[in-house]
């Protein structure tokens, strides 16, 4: 019809609708006429028939936690640059952790043809029907390739600086139980401990767990846990965080209760979000690539789709330990936090 | 077993229907397409047969043929997003309201950044629609021309016939910031105003200029700078501030573009030894989540943009679905979120921003916060 209508062959338009290389000869004049008319006659080469023929979609789904924060975001924002350039196209589902979304998100996602998936903070059960990439995933499943931080590298960056810096009495923020980081990072902070010479103080740790599992999820989530950590009035001069959310939030409780960082208390993150270097001191952390975790987990899921690549279980990423603000020498005259703790929290 | 037969259905290419779903539980495809579908007359099924059937179906990844479906119906429950981009809090608190919309109604969407890339934008909507998407949501996007699916624009601001804008109510935005500077005591208002690039840097501009004289207030173009650029980081502001506090025009406040950029001035402004609100009351515009746990937190014009998500997806799928009559615009009314980073101007008259050399020392140990921003 569209070449009926510009008095051209079927074969001209189609190459310059798809923009195959055989486009290439014709005009752009010509070019211009023909997306004219495909768009007056809302010309839509049939998506569908086409892909019932060739079995293919070119499409993958995205299954996160959560798309409204820096760290969903990024990585999606990593997938979509590397699909796009392999005109390969995504759906996204999000679960924000709620049981049974996982499950029915991802068969729906399947029915639609989608070739692979790419999950992201989310734990699978069991292997999926289709080439999958988890991103934070954390659990072995057969047929799925995990991209993760090298927690140990990561922690044994983090430790060493602040073991550097002077410090031995560390607190530390473990992870919700619901994010599928905590645990391995949880093993690698107790493993390394050890080996850089820091006892972990069980009245120094505080668990990021609440009902909705959202205490690393804002900075707002994980006040009362940085208050619960400064009420048990025990001295430490530096803080582990969980990821930089729980680390701003803390950041924030100390200098409401008078507690100055880094010169009282040294802060660590984890993560790199963008808000974590205009943090007030700015924040040491240690960082996850995100935009480029997103990217690598779209090139290995087309790879193995493709049939380019076969399966790796796991890819590792080097973190790299980002020194700004918020870290500094432990003062042997340091007041601690016991000093300051013990009077009532004026925080709001 | 799994595996070999996902090899053999790659390899013969061929899917598995429900017929052969049918044949393995040796019952007619009705009864299986009933229970597979959860249609009335599966009721009668018994629980038993109904659990074996899903075994089978999930045994032999078997996948209800949603393109055959789709082609007979010509409908595709899907709808593409054009965002300008999704890594930002901007673009990704949007989504992630449209997402909630969308998957309660069971439509899924496809996302396309273009990152202000003209020529990526312009093969996007052809794109979209050859994936068979039934409308469009565009974020931050100025469209060129009138899309053909029903579509829904937040900050987009050129009007087409059939496109459903999501728009702030600028002029309210502007009134309620400036008067809260304005009871304040401030006279000397900076003002950022946005790129070029953003669709809604014109809108929001038009409205400080209409508002500003009806309070009372003069705009000092010596006050006034213009933003470049388009970096989703507080470096977006943070040399404009600088320019600003260059200029050695006093001012007691800045009204920024939006939050990233009151940020950056934050930091520009402190690193110059000013202290914020005591020199300069600053605020932004958007309230991104970490417009609260900035030091300090700031006063910001708050964009609902969870609920501005919500609303384009529902907008849409009612034209979609015919459902609700055309409005060519939604108007929201943004409100101002009271925070530290304003505070009543000083009384020993207006401060001299002084230039960085002169700062207090504060400026000596923020060295590396100026890298980070610059890195």
């Amino acid at each position: 019809m569209v070449a009926n209508k510009v008095g051209l062959t079927p074969g001209t338009v189609s190459a310059v609708l798809n923009d195959t290389p055989a486009c290439r000869s014709v005009p752009g004049q010509t070019k211009q006429r023909i997306l004219t008319a495909a768009r007056e006659l809302n010309y839509k080469p049939d998506f569908w028939a086409r892909a019932l023929r060739l079995r293919r979609t070119h499409t993958i789904g995205v299954i996160a936690a959560e798309i409204g924060d820096p760290y969903g975001s990024v990585i999606i924002s990593g997938i979509e640059r590397h699909l796009r350039q392999k005109e390969f196209s995504f759906l996204t589902t999000i679960h924000r952790h709620e049981a049974g979304l996982l499950q029915s998100q991802s068969r729906l996602l399947v029915e639609r043809g989608v070739e692979g998936l790419i999950t992201i903070d989310t734990s699978i059960d069991e292997p999926l029907p289709v080439p999958t990439v988890a991103i934070a995933g954390h659990r072995s499943v057969e047929g799925v390739t995990n991209i993760s931080i090298n927690h140990r590298a990561a922690v044994f960056s983090a430790l060493r600086h602040l073991a550097d810096l002077g410090h031995r009495e560390i607190a530390f923020m473990k992870g919700p139980d619901t994010s599928s980081d905590s645990r391995d990072r949880w093993n690698s902070i107790v493993q390394v401990a050890s080996e850089v010479g820091i006892c972990i103080q069980p009245e120094l740790v505080v668990d990021l767990n609440d009902p909705e599992g959202n205490a690393a999820r804002t900075p707002e989530h994980g006040y009362p846990f940085a208050q619960e950590l400064l009420r048990r009035n025990r001295r430490f001069t530096a803080l582990f965080a969980y990821n930089d959310n729980s680390a701003i939030a803390a950041m924030r409780v100390f200098q409401d209760a008078g507690l100055r960082v880094p010169e009282d208390i040294s802060v660590v993150g984890f993560d790199d979000i963008q808000p974590a270097s205009y943090a007030r001191p700015a924040l040491t952390t240690v960082r996850q690539p995100l935009q480029q975790m997103g990217e690598m987990a779209a090139r290995s899921v087309l790879e193995r789709i493709e049939g380019d690549a076969g399966y790796v279980p796991e890819i590792a990423i080097e973190p790299q330990l980002i020194v700004r603000k918020s870290t500094a020498h432990a003062h042997a005259f340091a007041p601690g936090v016991a000093f300051i703790a013990a009077r009532p929290h004026a925080g709001d | 077993m799994k595996r070999a037969q996902r090899k053999l259905k790659r390899s013969d290419n061929r899917p598995i229907t429900l017929r052969a779903v049918a044949e393995s539980v040796k019952l007619t495809a009705s009864t299986v397409s009933h229970v597979l579908n959860d249609s009335p007359a599966a009721r009668s099924v018994p629980e038993e047969t109904k659990r074996r059937i899903f075994k089978a179906a999930r045994e032999l990844n078997y996948h209800p043929n949603f393109f055959a479906r789709s082609l007979k119906v010509r409908r595709s429950y899907t709808v593409g997003i054009i965002a300008e981009e999704i890594g930002d809090a901007y673009g990704s608190l949007l989504i992630s309201g449209i997402e909630r919309y969308l998957r309660a109604h069971n439509f899924f969407f496809l996302t396309v950044a273009h990152r202000h890339d003209p020529k990526l934008l312009a093969t996007y909507e052809h794109m979209l629609r050859q994936r068979g998407v039934e409308g469009f949501i565009a974020l931050d996007t100025i469209l060129d021309e009138e899309p053909i699916l029903p579509s829904v624009a937040i900050a987009g601001h050129r009007r087409f016939k059939g496109v459903t804008n999501i728009v702030l109510d600028h002029r309210h935005a502007a009134s309620v910031a400036l008067k809260h500077l304005i009871d304040l005591g401030h006279e000397r208002i900076a003002f950022m105003k946005g790129s070029p690039l953003s669709a809604d840097s014109q809108d929001r501009w038009t409205a400080i200029c209409e508002v500003a004289p009806q309070l009372g207030l003069c705009i000092r173009p010596e006050l006034v700078v213009k933003l470049q650029g388009v970096d989703p980081t507080p470096n977006l502001g943070y040399p404009f501030a600088k320019e600003l506090l260059a200029r050695k025009e006093p001012f007691t406040a800045l009204f920024a573009y939006n939050d990233i950029s009151a940020i950056g001035s934050i930091c520009a402004f402190q690193e110059a030894g000013l202290c914020v609100p005591r020199d300069i009351s600053v605020v932004g515009f958007d309230d991104i989540q970490n417009a609260a746990y900035i030091n300090p937190p700031l006063t910001t014009v708050r964009q609902p943009l969870i609920e501005m998500g919500e609303l384009a997806a529902r907008t849409l799928l009612d034209t979609i679905e015919n459902r609700a009559r055309y409005v060519p615009e939604i108007i929201i009314r943004p409100e101002l979120v009271v925070r530290r980073s304003t505070g009543p101007v000083a009384t020993r008259g207006v401060c001299v921003a002084l230039p960085p050399a002169e700062a207090d020392p504060r400026g000596t140990g923020d060295g590396a916060t100026n890298r980070d921003l610059q890195s």
